[in-house]
């Protein structure tokens, strides 16, 4: 499988290491790294591109990840999302949930729990 | 003292360490109102004494002649991560506060009773994840207490933050809104903290960078 892979996230660093663990999970299944800084970059990416699999954090400049998840779903566009993030406040992970994502993982990244989270979604 | 400087990805993941240590204080105050709290990224940034008071009243969620009531906390942990806390709060979550906690009619000294707790809570978990995010070790607080009350925010910044009345020459200085989705309630937590900081705060992102990017 060749899996194109989008990372929206605010933070370079955090980009840098989400990019780091999944080029040591997925090796050579990936395609390509597809980067964004905020949800607008990210929904204009996702209006040109098909991604695979896309790790979305929530907490943004511009537009948050709940209001990208709302964007992505009124467009009818879909992929498998992980969100990533620090927002970890009970209600979180239903709303994203309900709002398409798939996985939930709360910052920092734990390997493990990428793992888990990948294999679930039959990615690994 | 000379204060440490961050390079583009240092200050970078600083600013998540802060995000992180956001998440965790705002989860903590959701299941205690049982609300949600729309967040924001927060303002983290290295500022020089003589412009503190101007960063906080530019930056703050309140207009500068907003009546607010205000606490601080001063902290530090065994790395010399040192610094204080304070938390403001506006006159309509000072007088909605008894209807979001569910407690009935109150009166003014349990306002200030319920500001105080939420001020310790909020700090304390805010400090404690970075601390632990970083160090892995707890904060140490000392007991909070009330600066001012029904006051304009800007004299309470004149009063807290002027130039005379700070000891380092340059603060890390963070700025955190809580705003809930479906209640009268804001704040905003400012944390101040010192050069020592600065630079341990540094020492420590520099290490986890160069293990893990």
């Amino acid at each position: 499988m060749d899996c194109s892979i989008l990372l929206v996230d605010d933070s370079k660093v955090t980009r840098k290491i989400i990019k780091k663990i999944l080029n040591e999970l997925l090796k050579e299944k990936i395609s390509s790294f597809t980067e964004a800084g905020n949800g607008v970059e990210a929904l204009n990416l996702c209006r040109q591109n098909n991604f695979d699999l896309m790790f979305l954090d929530l907490t943004m400049p511009e537009m948050t990840g709940y209001e990208f998840l709302e964007a992505l779903m009124e467009e009818g566009i879909k992929s498998n999302i992980i969100v990533l993030s620090a927002d970890i406040q009970p209600e979180a992970e239903s709303r994203v949930k309900k709002l398409g994502a798939r996985e939930f993982l709360q910052k920092p990244i734990d390997k493990k729990e990428a793992i888990n989270a990948l294999k679930r979604m039959s990615i690994l | 003292m000379i204060v440490s400087h961050y390079s583009e990805d240092e200050y970078d993941y600083l600013k998540e360490i802060f995000n992180i240590a956001m998440g965790k204080a705002a989860s903590d105050l959701a299941v205690l109102l049982k609300s949600f709290v729309d967040l924001k990224v927060p303002d983290i940034e290295i500022v020089a004494a003589e412009n503190v008071v101007d960063k906080i009243l530019k930056g703050s969620v309140f207009k500068e002649t907003e009546i607010i009531t205000a606490f601080k906390q001063s902290f530090h942990n065994s790395a010399s991560l040192n610094g204080v806390a304070v938390v403001i709060f506006d006159n309509k979550t000072k007088q909605s506060l008894s209807d979001i906690l569910g407690i009935g009619d109150t009166d003014s000294l349990e306002e200030i009773d319920s500001m105080l707790e939420l001020s310790n809570m909020l700090i304390g978990a805010c400090m404690n994840s970075v601390s632990k995010q970083l160090f892995t070790d707890e904060m140490t607080f000392y007991p909070p207490s009330m600066i001012c009350e029904r006051q304009e925010l800007q004299k309470m910044a004149y009063d807290v933050f002027q130039r005379s009345k700070l000891e380092w020459e340059y603060t890390l200085l963070a700025k955190i809104t809580f705003k809930l989705k479906d209640k009268k309630f804001l704040c905003d937590l400012i944390i101040s903290m010192s050069e020592e900081a600065i630079n341990n705060l540094h020492e420590s992102i520099s290490k986890i960078l160069s293990e893990n990017i």
